[in-house]
């Protein structure tokens, strides 16, 4: 039978745990959620299901592969986001054959799966939704594609009242910080029966493989805490907790119901309640704070930043004194140039996002603007010379985006845009050295996005070369 | 790179088959502008002969989309794997609307 699941939730909901990834991988009591079906769906016999994403979805694809891990064949194609049913469907390369299995994937149930179908088996209706109580479990046995009752399977929302075969089980749907938070702790105790990754080592305490913590303590409750952790023998632990991958908690802290994510820091006598943490950011699921903290010493993301990919600032920085030395020689004819062209304005200053990061008002980390300049001649290796001094400053890299001003990079806020906002900027890279300046602002924005897609060092060094090749063309001296 | 237009009801097909790159960028994006401003706002544009895009040419694309959406009208795209492949890589399928085959977006286009 065909398996369809819808894993395309834009997860604005789940904000800011989902600005850089999707609902189907954000950890729920130590796995993807995704996985959480997936698991669900082998139990019922199933080897096949094809995933309809869209948010993250090459992160997804590269988490879940081909499905060989779990023993099924995955396929996948994608959506604009929290499209209906309805067209999914149409729009599948290979439509399913009926009867078939749809299903969301990216929220929570558990249930048995058979029981739907052998429920579902003798009822002549077009589709079959499972129902855990008076929620619906966004699970729906079909034998009609075309089936208006598919549009009960809508994350944006259906009118209709909800009808079908009430299963055993429960379902989270994760449409709030608070509602993740719950399934958590709900997964963690037992209230929502998962698959739940580590081994139980003492009473209320399950750990993952490598994982260094004292049962003592667990003051009172349950601890599911993932792999590759290290807590403190003093670290005092109570309610329900759960902690994911690769967690440090340091000396004497102190948490309480709270979900803490992966490569997160846990510092020196922080006492955590009613939270989630994922790295330095607390989410506080009792009155909806939301903060990020700046001092490591509390909080930390053990996580790199993808601003530091590539050749490591000091050697940016090398460079950019080296080729500073090395241009001695254009400057002066800059001057000269500039001042035969231009005497009366030698230089236009405006200012650029570099790759600082800095906090905004509100703590929030941002990159930095930074002042430049710019010679007033028409010779475009002339004219950015000036830039040099970003480069050894650290606000650009030798290689990388093209920089915008901050007002520019404010303006780009779809997914798309925001994707190739990622990449460093840089003094040289495909888009300052192919892409003619009067070009349309999304040519340049296309050309820093697939410059950021397919990201390798060897490929900064063939800009390198592309430029020095360049010094000498008709491109760099007219423009 | 071949650029055939066609047209099925009210409704405009461009089929583009072969490279797509930064040359072929100003002709695609100019026969575009037109089909968008002469036509019923009913575009597919069939890229499954496509066997390679680059950046220019997504460029022209989100130009395309973002002209449909002022008129207002409906892009379609239908995609090779190579160009799907891109498209995801980049974040665009969060905006096109990307069809299997060029019957299927004829008839999303049609019963719309």
């Amino acid at each position: 039978m065909d398996v369809i699941i819808l894993a395309d939730r834009k997860g604005q909901e789940l904000l800011p745990l989902t600005d850089n990834t999707c609902i189907p991988l954000l950890p729920l009591a130590g796995k993807p959620v995704l996985e959480h079906t997936l698991e669900a769906l082998i139990e019922a016999g199933f080897r096949q299901a094809h995933i309809v994403l869209s948010p993250h979805a090459e992160q997804v694809k590269e988490a879940f592969g081909n499905g060989e891990r779990w023993g099924m064949r995955l396929t996948y194609s994608t959506s604009r986001g929290e499209e209906a049913p309805l067209q999914i469907l149409a729009s599948l390369q290979n439509p399913p054959t009926p009867p078939f299995l749809i299903m969301r994937g990216d929220i929570v149930r558990s249930g048995s799966l058979k029981s739907l179908l052998e429920q579902a088996e003798n009822n002549p209706s077009p589709c079959m939704q499972a129902l855990f109580g008076t929620k619906k479990g966004f699970v729906m046995l079909c034998r009609n594609p075309q089936s208006a009752e598919l549009n009960q399977l809508n994350w944006a929302g259906s009118t209709q009242q909800p009808t079908g075969i009430e299963l055993n089980g429960a379902v989270a749907l994760l449409d709030s910080l608070a509602a993740f938070h719950q399934a958590n702790l709900d997964a963690a105790a037992g209230r929502l029966p998962l698959l739940i990754p580590g081994r139980q080592t003492a009473l209320g305490l399950t750990q993952g493989r490598n994982t260094e913590v004292y049962p003592q303590s667990v003051k009172q409750g349950i601890a599911l805490i993932g792999a590759y952790c290290n807590l403190h023998p003093s670290v005092e632990l109570s309610g329900e907790v759960v902690i994911g991958d690769h967690v440090i908690v340091d000396r004497r802290a102190g948490i309480e119901n709270t979900v803490i994510l992966p490569h997160s820091y846990i510092g020196e006598l922080v006492e955590l309640r009613n939270a989630i943490v994922r790295g330095n950011d607390l989410i506080r699921v009792d009155n909806g704070a939301v903060l990020k903290i700046s001092d490591t010493f509390l909080l930390a993301d053990l996580t790199t930043s993808p601003i530091n990919k590539g050749l490591g600032t000091l050697y940016n920085r090398l460079a950019g004194v080296l080729l500073l030395l090395v241009s001695l020689p254009l400057w002066f004819l800059a001057n000269v140039l500039v001042f035969l062209q231009k005497p009366e304005k030698y230089f236009n200053e405006y200012r650029l996002r570099g790759n600082k990061i800095e906090q905004d008002d509100f703590g929030l980390p941002q990159r930095a603007g930074f002042a430049t300049w710019e010679y007033n001649v028409t010779v475009p290796v002339l004219r950015y010379l000036p830039r040099l001094f970003a480069v050894i400053s650290g606000d650009l890299r030798l290689v990388g985006a093209l920089p915008v001003s901050p007002e520019t990079a404010a303006q780009r806020t779809e997914e798309w845009e925001k994707f190739a906002d990622r990449a460093p900027a840089g003094l040289l890279g495909p888009t300052q050295l192919t892409i003619p300046a009067d070009a349309p602002e999304e040519e340049k924005l296309m050309s820093d996005s697939f410059y950021w897609a397919n990201f390798s060092i060897q490929q900064d060094f063939r800009y390198l070369l592309q430029a020095l090749r360049m010094l000498v063309s008709r491109k760099a001296w007219i423009g | 790179m071949l650029i055939n237009e066609q047209k099925h009801d009210n409704i405009d097909i461009v089929v583009l088959s072969g490279r797509f790159v930064m040359a072929d960028s100003p002709e695609v994006r100019e026969r575009l502008k037109v089909l968008i401003d002469e036509g019923q706002g009913k575009l597919v544009v069939d890229m499954s002969q496509v066997s390679f895009i680059d950046s220019s040419a997504c460029a022209v694309l989100i130009s395309a989309f973002k002209g449909m959406q002022l008129k207002p009208g409906r892009l379609l795209l239908v995609t090779s794997p190579v160009v799907q492949s891109l498209i995801e890589l980049t974040r665009l399928h969060t905006i096109f609307e990307i069809l299997p085959n060029l019957p299927a977006a004829l008839d999303a286009l049609s019963t719309s």
